[in-house]
């Protein structure tokens, strides 16, 4: 068996990135069900992407895709922002409401197009990148890490600075608005963190779905972590990353008559399976109560 | 006594609120206005706004609805450890006889009305502030509750805590030496005011 070091590395911190991102939905939002895919913020790195590779198809510029579609998916950050800024003018909170429903719009909007644009390029002999549904670190480079650490960065400092205000947000947004905590500023902060850690994954290694929907929870379900919001951030994104990981040295490792299995697949199918027996869990646990 | 005056505080249904009443430390403070005329934003607003110049604990008419599966024991825990100047739950029960040991290992989730309330005040309680503004304190209650929490009411107001409530039903007062306020609409506008 091999270990490619640098590429369990960028599998490690997209774990830390989708886990995080997904807690940080969820609790911003109060909604169990909230993820980045919501929110429209997968929607939106999709969209970079694709612009991304329109641009340079049409003036043939030779810029590797990955990194212009995160210069494209910084650009879109400043109408992400405008927004969200627009969402919560004059109110204390986000309306999540509102967020959710643009967001699930957009994530419609941009699955219904890509196809289209899909096949447009598929019939005009143009290259397209087909992969992007079933993220892959396969087609890794070292300077990725560049943008990773710099990410990473980000999520600590606001942990650093806002953790205290989350966990108070967890309990409730009127509890922790009745203790002072500045509710509208923690959701955004909390938002365009969680912009950012999908963002940096979807424009580099493609879409992993569910990840971030189901880990949260599975973590939640873990003895150690339960209902305690800073393991669930630093222990368990630690554990989403190494999860990650270790799809990556399964998939790596152990191929499929010959190629190797996209990790975004599998945690697509697996996925799936968990949130249903979640889902059904809950339910049952609530016919009981 | 502290003196609240404000003009145009807020707005419901577009018609602006204005502040002009009094809040005494040494009576129970009684909100009273008709259904729907603004009384529970009227607290959301004053929960968001810096008018106060007093620390003031709040406990409102939503529930506890946490996304991760809380105990309430969890819930103290947090409360103890994120918020600043807060008393231990062994001293909340001293102080003010409120016993929540029954409920410490309940989800919150799955928490009755009534439960809810007393697990709210707690929480209220912990904070430990100058101030303790309730709305609606009292519903849910059973009839032995509602005699704890006016125990708990006049134990506040004996410590010189300004004690804010809104409550419709004059009878779960009448034992309370209180100052009236009244939101009620005039012409183009709403006023919070001194009542009899």
């Amino acid at each position: 068996m091999e270990i490619n070091s640098l590429r369990l590395l960028l599998a490690f911190f997209a774990g830390i990135f989708l886990t995080s991102s997904g807690s940080l939905s969820q609790n911003t939002t109060q909604n169990s069900l909230a993820s980045p895919s919501t929110l429209g913020f997968d929607a939106m790195a999709v969209f970079a992407v694709l612009v991304s590779h329109g641009l340079l198809t049409l003036f043939n510029l030779n810029i590797e895709l990955t990194h212009f579609s995160f210069l494209i998916f910084n650009a879109c950050f400043l109408l992400t922002f405008l927004c969200l800024k627009g969402i919560s003018l004059k109110s204390a909170q986000l309306d999540m409401k509102i967020i959710i429903l643009i967001g699930l719009g957009f994530n419609l909007f941009i699955g219904a197009i890509f196809s289209v644009v899909q096949f447009l390029f598929i019939a005009t002999n143009t290259k397209f990148p087909t992969g992007l549904w079933f993220g892959s670190f396969k087609f890794y480079q070292a300077i990725e890490l560049l943008p990773f650490i710099c990410v990473f960065l980000l999520l600590i400092i606001f942990l650093y600075k806002n953790l205290s205000s989350l966990r108070l947000i967890s309990i409730g947004i009127p509890f922790a608005k009745g203790v002072g905590v500045e509710v509208a500023k923690t959701q955004r902060r909390s938002l365009f963190v969680a912009y950012y850690l999908t963002g940096v994954v979807i424009c580099y290694f493609g879409v992993f779905s569910f990840i971030s929907l189901v880990f949260p929870h599975i973590l939640r379900l873990l003895p150690f972590i339960k209902s305690d919001m800073r393991k669930e951030f630093t222990i368990g994104a630690l554990i989403g990353g190494l999860i990650m990981m270790l799809l990556d040295f399964l998939v790596y490792n152990f191929d499929f008559y010959g190629a190797e299995l996209p990790v975004g697949m599998i945690s697509s199918v697996l996925g799936s399976f968990m949130l249903i027996s979640l889902l059904g869990r809950n339910y049952f646990k609530s016919l009981q109560k | 006594m502290v003196s609240i005056q404000q003009k145009n505080f807020f707005t419901v249904n577009s018609t602006s609120v204005d502040l002009n009443f009094t809040l005494h430390q040494a009576k129970l403070n009684i909100l009273m206005g008709r259904n729907g005329i603004g009384k529970s934003t009227f607290f959301n607003r004053l929960k968001e706004s810096k008018i106060l110049d007093f620390s003031v604990a709040f406990m409102d008419q939503f529930p506890l609805c946490p996304i991760s599966e809380y105990q309430v024991q969890d819930l103290f825990q947090i409360i103890l450890e994120e918020c600043n100047g807060v008393i231990s739950q062994k001293e909340v029960e001293l102080r003010y006889d409120l016993k929540i040991d029954d409920l410490l290992l309940k989800n919150i989730n799955y928490l009755s009305g009534g439960e809810q309330q007393r697990v709210k005040l707690f929480c209220t309680l912990m904070l430990n502030r100058e101030a303790v503004f309730l709305d609606e304190p009292f519903q849910y209650l059973d009839v032995e509750s509602v005699m704890v929490f006016k125990n708990i009411f006049k134990n506040l107001i004996k410590e010189n805590k300004t004690v804010l409530i809104i409550e419709h039903d004059k009878s779960l007062i009448e034992e309370f030496d209180s100052h009236f306020i009244h939101m009620r609409e005039e012409r183009d506008k709403i006023e919070v005011i001194n009542g009899d």
